[in-house]
C-alpha cells in the first residue's frame, strides 16, 4: 500500500489538455503566457507575431488550481487560462507542395479529457489539419467543467476546445 | 534586397530535450527563422548564414560555447551547452539542385539530390521528397529529427542494405566563423559546380578524409546550415510484423536468410527488425519485415494516433511502479511488449508513411549499442541472463545497418552493424541495466559502439577503446582542417564531447 501510494505521488502537479495538429510541421518554437478572457467568452490563442510562419502546431492548456477556482466562483465570468504555445514550422510553399483545400474549422468545441492530471491518459480529438498548421485555438468557459477538474482533484478534467486550421500561405514569387 | 531572418533570443532558459533526459540551462536560447519561412530562396538562405556568423562573433566576444540544436531527440547531451544554443527548428528550406549547379558527373542525376537547410526535419524531407518521386533511403523510426541533427549524431534505420542517414550525405554547407563559411565535399566525387559555391558565396573545401570527419560532427565542426543529399527513386512498403513461427530465429538474423520467413518466403525484405523479450529468453522474437516494390501494393494505410493515448507521465508511472516492485512484474512485461510491438499484417504505405509522427513522450531511456552481426546472438543471449537480476521495463531490438566510412559512424562494424536497442521506461532499474549490459560485452570481449544521440556512459578513454586512438585523432584533424584555429574548435565544444575526452 505505501508502495503504492509513493507511485501516485508521481502523479503529482496540475493537469492539461493538449491540441496538436497531426503532421510535419512539426513545432520550431514555444512560448507560455496567460489569457484573461471576460464576459463568458473563449479565450483565442493566435500565432501572433511570436510565430512567423503564422501557424501553429500545439497549444497546450495547462490547469490551474487558483484559475480555476476563480472561473468557478465566477461562473466563467473572468477565465484566466494558462497555455503554452508552439508555433509551426513554416510550409515552404512550392510546386512539391500538396494542393491547398483552404481553411478548415473544428467543431464549435470538442471536449478534451485528461484522466489522472493527463499523465495517465489524454482524450484527444486531434484537428484534421493535415498538411497544415492551428490558426486559432479557443479555449470555452464551463463552469461545469471546472467543478469536475476541481472536486476531482484533477483526476478527471474535461475542456471544451474548438479550433481552426490555417490554409496554406499562397503564391511563391 | 532580401528581408531580415528574425532572431529571437532568450535569456538563462532551461531546454529540456524531447525525451525529458536532459535539463541544461543556457546563457542565450536563439531562434532564428528564415527572412520570408515559406517561400525559400537562396538570397533569404544566405541572410540567414549571415546571422549564423554573427551569433558566432557574439559567442567569441563573450567567451561562449555555440551549439545548434536540431529535433531535441537525442537522449544524451550531446547538443546541450550553457552558453548559446541555437534553435534551428525554423530553418526548414530545401532546393532542388539544376544541373547547372552541379559538376558533369552529377549533372545527369540532378534529380536525386535535395539541399536541405539544418532545420529540415525528417517528416519534411519525406513530404518534399515524395512530391517529387523521391524518397529517403532510410531513417529513423520516427521522424522528428532535423536532418542536420540526424546526421551529426550517426541516426540510422532498419533498410537492411542501406547504411544510416548520413551515409547518403554527398555535401555539407558549414559555417565555421564569422567571416568563413565552406562547401565540404569528398575530393574524388564532387557534387557541386562553381556556379552553385558562387550562389552560396562560400569556399570549397574538397577532401575525402575530412569530409568522413565531418558526417557525423557531434556539431563540433561548426554549424551545419546545409547538407545535400542523394536520395532514391520513390517506392512503397508493404509490412508485417508479428512473432516469428519458424525453427531458429538466429539462421534468419546472422545470415539475412529469408527463406522460409512468412508471409513471401525467399523474398528479402528491405527493412527488417527484431524485438526480444528481455524477460524470455527462449520466447520466439517478434519480426517487422517490410518488403519494397514500385508499384503500390493492394492493402491499407497504416493506421493513425488514437483519440485515446497514454498521457505524457505514464511512462514515469511505469518506471516508478517497477522500481519499487523490484522489478517488472511479469503481466506488465507482456503488456509493454505488445505494445512496443503489436501486429501487422500487409499495411502499404511510402516511406514517409511507415515511419511517421511519434506519438511518445514523457521520460523513456534508450541506449543503442552497435556491434558486429556476428556477436548479436551471444550478446542478445547474455543480456536475456543478465535481465534475470534486473527485470527492467524495456525490450531488446535489433535493427540493421551497413557499415558505413564515417569516420565516428557507431554502425562502423563492418559488414553490417547490428545495432541492439536497450529502450523502455527512464527507471532506475533500465538505468542500471544498461550500465551493466554494455560492461558485460565488454567483459565478454565482444567489439561494440555507441549510438551518439542515445544514452551512453561518459567515461574518459571509452571513445579511443571503442574506435581506436588513430581513428579518433582522424576525427580530430578533420575538425583541424575545418576550424584551423584552436580558439574557434572550442567554441562549438560542449560539456558531453569533453567528458568522453574526444574535444579536438
Amino acid at each position: 500500500m505505501i508502495r503504492l501510494l509513493i507511485a501516485l505521488l508521481t502523479l503529482t502537479g496540475c493537469w492539461y489538455h493538449r491540441v496538436e495538429v497531426p503532421s510535419s510541421v512539426t513545432y520550431a518554437s514555444e512560448e507560455r503566457f496567460t489569457l484573461w478572457a471576460t464576459g463568458w467568452r473563449a479565450a483565442k490563442i493566435d500565432a501572433g507575431d511570436e510565430c512567423p510562419s503564422q501557424t501553429i502546431k500545439q497549444v497546450t492548456v495547462r490547469g490551474n488550481w487558483g484559475y480555476s477556482l476563480i472561473r468557478l466562483a465566477t461562473l466563467g465570468l473572468v477565465a484566466p487560462t494558462r497555455v503554452e504555445r508552439h508555433c509551426a514550422r513554416a510550409r515552404i510553399d512550392d510546386a512539391n507542395t500538396p494542393p491547398d483545400t483552404g481553411a478548415i474549422t473544428g467543431p464549435d468545441g470538442a471536449t478534451y479529457w485528461s484522466i489522472g492530471l493527463g499523465k495517465l491518459m489524454q482524450y484527444e480529438p486531434t484537428p484534421q489539419c493535415r498538411g497544415r498548421g492551428l490558426d486559432t485555438v479557443a479555449v470555452r468557459p464551463n463552469p461545469l467543467f471546472d467543478l469536475m477538474s476541481v472536486g476531482t482533484v484533477g483526476l478527471v478534467s474535461p475542456l471544451r476546445i474548438g479550433w481552426k486550421c490555417r490554409p496554406l500561405s499562397t503564391g511563391a514569387p | 534586397m532580401p528581408n531580415a531572418p528574425t532572431v529571437i533570443v532568450k535569456t538563462n532558459k532551461v531546454w529540456t530535450n524531447w525525451h525529458e533526459t536532459v535539463r541544461q540551462k543556457v546563457a542565450s536560447y536563439v531562434t532564428i527563422w528564415n527572412a520570408n519561412p515559406n517561400v525559400a530562396s537562396i538570397a533569404d538562405y544566405n541572410a540567414t548564414t549571415v546571422v549564423l556568423q554573427k551569433q558566432i562573433a557574439d559567442a567569441l566576444k563573450r567567451k561562449l560555447e555555440i551549439r545548434a540544436a536540431g529535433g531535441t531527440w537525442s537522449f544524451s547531451p550531446v547538443a546541450a551547452t550553457d552558453g548559446i544554443l541555437i534553435n534551428t527548428q525554423p530553418l526548414n528550406y530545401r532546393f532542388w539542385p539544376e544541373p547547372a549547379d552541379l559538376t558533369s558527373e552529377w549533372a545527369d542525376r540532378a534529380e536525386s539530390l535535395v539541399f536541405a537547410q539544418c532545420g529540415m526535419s525528417i517528416a519534411e524531407l519525406n513530404e518534399a521528397l515524395q512530391g517529387r518521386g523521391r524518397s529517403l533511403k532510410t531513417s529513423g523510426a520516427s521522424n522528428g529529427q532535423t536532418i542536420a541533427g540526424a546526421i551529426a549524431t550517426g541516426t540510422h534505420g532498419s533498410a537492411i542494405r542501406e547504411g544510416a542517414i548520413h551515409d547518403s550525405v554527398v555535401g555539407l554547407h558549414i559555417v565555421t566563423g564569422p567571416d568563413r563559411h565552406v562547401w565540404l565535399e569528398r575530393k574524388t566525387d564532387s557534387v557541386v559546380s562553381d556556379a552553385w559555391l558562387a550562389k552560396l558565396g562560400a569556399e570549397r573545401l574538397p577532401d575525402d578524409e575530412v569530409f568522413k570527419a565531418a558526417l557525423v560532427s557531434l556539431g563540433c565542426f561548426g554549424i551545419v546550415h546545409g547538407v545535400m543529399l542523394e536520395s532514391a527513386e520513390a517506392f512503397w512498403l508493404r509490412a508485417y510484423r508479428g512473432t516469428y513461427q519458424g525453427n531458429d530465429p538466429w539462421e534468419v538474423i546472422s545470415q539475412f536468410d529469408f527463406s522460409q520467413v512468412a508471409p513471401h518466403p525467399g523474398v528479402e525484405p528491405y527493412f527488417f527488425q527484431s524485438i526480444f523479450k528481455p524477460y524470455a529468453s527462449n520466447s520466439p522474437p517478434c519480426f517487422t519485415l517490410m518488403y519494397a516494390t514500385a508499384n503500390r501494393p493492394s492493402g491499407p494505410a497504416p493506421e493513425r494516433h488514437d483519440k485515446w493515448r497514454p498521457g505524457d507521465g505514464a511512462a514515469e508511472v511505469v518506471a516508478n511502479i517497477t522500481d519499487l516492485a523490484g522489478g517488472t512484474p511479469k503481466f506488465l512485461a507482456e503488456y509493454l511488449f505488445k505494445q512496443m510491438c503489436p501486429d501487422i499484417d500487409g499495411t502499404c504505405g511510402r516511406w514517409g508513411d511507415m515511419f511517421w509522427d511519434t506519438s511518445t513522450r514523457g521520460k523513456s531511456a534508450g541506449m543503442a549499442i552497435g556491434l558486429p552481426l556476428a556477436n548479436a546472438q551471444e550478446a542478445v543471449e547474455a543480456l536475456q541472463a543478465l535481465n534475470k537480476s534486473y527485470k527492467i521495463p524495456g525490450i531488446l531490438a535489433l535493427r540493421f545497418v551497413q557499415s558505413s566510412e564515417a569516420t565516428l559512424a557507431f554502425t562502423r562494424h563492418a559488414p553490417v552493424t547490428c545495432v541492439l536497442d536497450i529502450d523502455g521506461t527512464l527507471s532506475k532499474k533500465m538505468k542500471d541495466f544498461q550500465e551493466a549490459a554494455w560492461k558485460e560485452l565488454q567483459s565478454m570481449g565482444i567489439p561494440f559502439t555507441f549510438h551518439w544521440g542515445k544514452l551512453m556512459p561518459a567515461e574518459p578513454g571509452l571513445v579511443e577503446q571503442m574506435y581506436g586512438q588513430g581513428t579518433v585523432e582522424d576525427w580530430r584533424k578533420g575538425c583541424a582542417a575545418i576550424l584551423p584555429d584552436p580558439a574557434a574548435r572550442g567554441l562549438f565544444q560542449c560539456g558531453a564531447v569533453r567528458g568522453l575526452g574526444i574535444d579536438p
